[in-house]
């Protein structure tokens, strides 16, 4: 710096008036719309003070000028990068209270205090960066001033011969404007800033007090999924876009609307249900194909080798396989994967092979059938039970569990053609040749037996029995008039002279529709006596029917 | 500190010199009374080194402000009445025939009135254009070139030219480039009634009283000597470039004014002319550095005939001198951008 200043001089006096130069540094003066912050330099130091002495040195005058300027910049700087700063991090504070909960409380306090912190370096960089020089502002000092171009040349050359003539320069007046826009935004930012905090939290977010609670239900749903996903019959995709619709459930899930998440919930489940039903039906469908080929299988293996028919028994095993694997995908890839050529030339060793294998995946699917009946509720399994009980004629498994629905298992048809070729009748209509070399070698096979009913195999009417029949009264008829006596509306009654007798017995032995003697469910109507020889016609009903 | 700019001169050296430049400076002020500021401008011109054109109404005291000067500074003084049929021979002088004594004949120089110290070029605007560029090689070089033969003018040399403002029936505007090379266009007003009280008062005819004191030749070269030591920061130097920058039009650092009312703007030797007379100026003022307020007073004589002012000027009335004002009011002498909303200024 500037070394002209050597003479001695008041020090306490000079660093009193000093002080208080730098004290008076700042004050402010509200003027009507605007801040204006006034300073003047110097004005303190009195040139008649040091009069034939210099006062303090010029490079503490331009140091606390440089500092004074950049400081006031730095107030109307940071008013503005501050304001900016707020606004931003009272955004991330609102982004974390409403949208993004989970982010931790510490990080976005951090980050708030680190932007605003930024925001002030940037406006101190900005201040001094704008801040004139200390040179120039030597230069400024020297041309508002009496000072006649000394302290202009003393940056460059040495005035000290000269220092007794320096005065003091007089105070030149600075004064900086504080934008009022810039104080507004700056109080608008700190009460945003602070108005975040305030909002309240998880408006749209995860499960809480006044959230609703659906625990149960999603663990009910996932495990449902989780057992359809283990299940290669129902369709991935759609195991995949209800497991969204669940997640979706659930983060949607909210105290507000209780009523869409559970009418969401019961959709869910029908959808679940309704994947488990087609599943079973398909698996169930699968299952029987596979016994029945099994039981087939196994009663041609144990057939003796020299009963004629026996190949174009093989040959229509076959059929039955391919009809069977025609609309049966599951028995068709095992087909495919077992390699075995249903042929003429198998072995009974081969046949038993193949019946075994089949009765395995026949089990396999009965396990998974359970597994599906289980996951569904109780009332739909036993449906499912009785009516495979009821329409197909064949019990649960293929492995001994028909005693208990009355039908005959594969070690009963064991070594014995009749029995196969009942068995056959009862489950494979159309295999006239099975049951030909089966020993019987009798008809085309039933195709009416009862619930036996399909487009392949025919009518499956049941049993028809006419009980409790009236005497006829002949074609009396007399007009009985409506209610209200309404004029011209009357219907035409036949009066019979008894009632039907009671028919509780005739009941029951006509409710046995299968020769297995199972008491089943079986249907009733009465018709007037004109219609009994038209139905009977009509059902054509076998000579031993009553 | 920068110790490849020299040193300034010690207070001794300068107050000397100072001394004798305020003692011819009131001796002025004594012979030609209520004109201080033209006296000072026009020893700031000679100190300077360069030619002065004085304005002013018939009877203001210019032609006797110079004679004085002449009479003070012990120099050779010579005057020429600038009329239409002026030759430029008349001027600078010429060859003429000339019969010895033994008979013979040769020609043989005779000088004109420029070879003198002062050349009071009275009504310089009534002599025709050709004549007046006749004095352009003198004013400039120095010498004149006659036949081939440059001959120098006396060391020092001024030109101190007067011209009428009114009255311009029959006179020549002196071009712009004889213009340039005068150092000063001062303005000499009347005085006003206190002055001319004191005029016809004690003074016979209005006579100026002989000097008491004159400046000898050799303390004029210390005044000259003095003046090449006088201290030229180069802020100082810079506030002069950005002064003579923003008095062009063209300029991006041109003020608004400028760029309305000016049709050519001051030259580098504007700037030079600044830069020479500042010194000048400080050294009348006792420092040893040009101070910024040293080129805010001479300023406005320098740039008075170098901003060439259009119609619009004209038409609006607004003088060299106003805008020459106008120009030192809005360049800023240290050449601090503040930023915007600071305002920094005296008190």
């Amino acid at each position: 710096m500037v070394h002209f200043l050597h003479h001695p001089l008041e020090i306490s006096r000079a660093r009193g008036i000093l002080f208080e130069f730098v004290r008076e540094c700042f004050y402010f003066e509200l003027k009507k719309h605007r801040v204006r912050t006034e300073r003047t330099i110097l004005n303190q130091i009195s040139t008649t003070a040091f009069s034939g002495a210099p006062g303090s040195s010029i490079g503490v005058t331009v140091d606390a000028l440089y500092c004074g300027i950049r400081n006031r910049l730095f107030l109307r700087e940071s008013a503005a990068f501050c304001a900016a700063a707020l606004f931003l991090a009272g955004s991330i504070v609102l982004m974390w209270r409403l949208v993004f909960p989970e982010w931790p409380r510490n990080a976005v306090i951090l980050s708030s205090v680190l932007i605003v912190t930024a925001a002030l370096i940037c406006a101190l960089v900005r201040a001094i960066r704008l801040t004139p020089p200390k040179s120039k502002l030597t230069v400024w000092l020297d041309a508002h001033s009496d000072c006649g171009g000394f302290l202009a040349a003393s940056l460059e050359t040495d005035c000290s011969a000269w220092s007794p003539q320096i005065r003091i320069p007089q105070a030149p007046k600075l004064s900086m404007e504080f934008p009022a826009a810039r104080l507004t935004a700056l109080l608008a930012a700190v009460l945003f800033f602070t108005g975040t905090f305030q909002v309240r939290t998880n408006q749209l977010g995860t499960a809480g007090p006044g959230t609703l609670d659906v625990h149960e239900e999603q663990e009910e749903l996932e495990s449902k999924l989780e057992i359809l996903e283990q299940e290669p019959l129902v369709p991935q995709e759609e195991i995949e876009a209800a497991k969204e619709a669940l997640d979706e459930l659930v983060e949607n899930s909210s105290g507000t609307s209780p009523a869409k998440t559970f009418e969401g919930i019961e959709a869910l489940r029908d959808q679940t249900d309704s994947l488990a039903a087609n599943a079973s039906r398909a698996l169930e469908h699968s299952a029987e194909n596979f016994e029945k080929l099994s039981q087939t299988a196994s009663a041609l293996a144990n057939l003796p080798s020299d009963v004629p028919g026996r190949t174009k028994a093989m040959e229509q095993l076959k059929q039955l396989a391919e009809q069977l694997a025609a609309d049966d995908a599951a028995l068709a890839e095992f087909l495919k994967q077992s390699g075995d050529n249903l042929a003429a030339s198998m072995t009974p060793e081969q046949l038993q092979s193949l019946a075994d294998s089949l009765g395995e995946g026949a089990q396999d699917m009965r396990d998974r059938l359970e597994k599906l009946a289980q996951m569904r509720n109780d009332q739909m399994q036993q449906q499912n039970g009785q009516g495979q009980g009821q329409g197909q004629g064949q019990g649960q498994g293929g492995q001994g569990q028909g005693g208990e629905t009355g039908l005959a298992t594969e070690d009963d048809y064991a070594n014995s053609a009749e029995a196969l070729q009942q068995w056959l009748e009862e489950n494979a209509p159309g295999a006239s040749e099975l049951s030909d070399a089966a020993g019987q070698g009798q008809g085309q096979g039933q195709s009416n037996a009862p619930g036996a009913g399909g487009i392949s195999r025919g009518r499956g009417d049941a049993l028809l029995n006419f009980t409790g029949e009236t005497q006829d009264v002949g074609d009396e008829r007399r007009d009985l008039m409506l209610e209200n006596n309404t004029p011209g509306q009357s219907v035409s009654i036949l009066e019979f002279a008894t009632s039907p007798g009671d028919e509780t017995a005739e009941r029951a032995k006509a409710g046995q529709l299968s020769g297995s003697g199972q008491a089943a469910e079986h249907a009733e109507t009465r018709i007037l006596p004109s219609h009994r020889e038209s139905v009977r016609r009509y059902f054509n009903n076998s000579p031993g029917q009553p | 500190m920068n110790t490849e700019h020299p040193s300034l001169m010690t207070p001794e050296e300068l107050n000397r010199v100072s001394s004798l430049a305020a003692r011819l400076l009131d001796e002025l002020d004594k012979i030609l009374l209520g004109q201080h500021e033209v006296h000072r401008l026009l020893l700031i011109g000679i100190f300077s080194r360069g030619h002065v054109l004085l304005e002013g109404l018939p009877g203001v005291g210019k032609t006797a402000l110079v004679k004085a000067l002449g009479k003070l500074m012990r120099l050779e003084f010579k005057r020429i009445q600038f009329t239409p049929d002026l030759l430029p021979s008349d001027i600078l002088g010429g060859s003429i025939l000339q019969v010895m004594p033994d008979g013979s004949r040769k020609m043989e120089f005779q000088p004109g009135a420029i070879f003198s110290n002062i050349l009071l070029a009275d009504e310089i605007n009534r002599a025709s254009p050709k004549t007046q560029s006749a004095m352009l090689e003198a004013m400039q070089e120095h010498a004149v070139t006659l036949l081939g033969e440059t001959r120098p003018l006396p060391d020092p040399f001024f030109v101190l030219a007067s011209q009428n403002p009114i009255e311009l029936e029959g006179t020549y505007p002196i071009p712009e480039a004889q213009l340039d090379r005068f150092l000063f266009k001062i303005n000499v007003a009347g005085v006003d009634a206190d002055v001319l009280t004191q005029i016809i008062a004690h003074r016979r005819r209005g006579e100026p009283p002989e000097p008491e004191w004159t400046l000898s030749a050799e303390e004029l070269k210390e005044i000259f000597a003095a003046m090449d030591r006088i201290y030229l920061s180069e802020s100082v130097a810079n506030y002069i470039a950005r002064i003579v920058a923003a008095g062009h039009p063209g300029n991006p650092a041109a003020i608004p004014d400028v760029t309305r009312f000016v049709t050519y703007g001051p030259s580098p030797r504007a700037a030079i002319a600044l830069a020479e007379s500042s010194r000048a100026a400080a050294l009348i003022a006792g420092r040893p550095a040009v101070g910024f307020e040293d080129v805010r007073s001479v300023a406005p004589a320098v740039l008075n005939h170098r901003l060439i002012l259009n119609y619009q000027a004209k038409l609006d009335k607004i003088t060299p001198v106003e805008l020459s004002a106008r120009l030192l009011e809005k360049v800023d002498p240290a050449g601090i951008e503040w930023p915007q909303g600071v305002n920094a200024g005296k008190e």
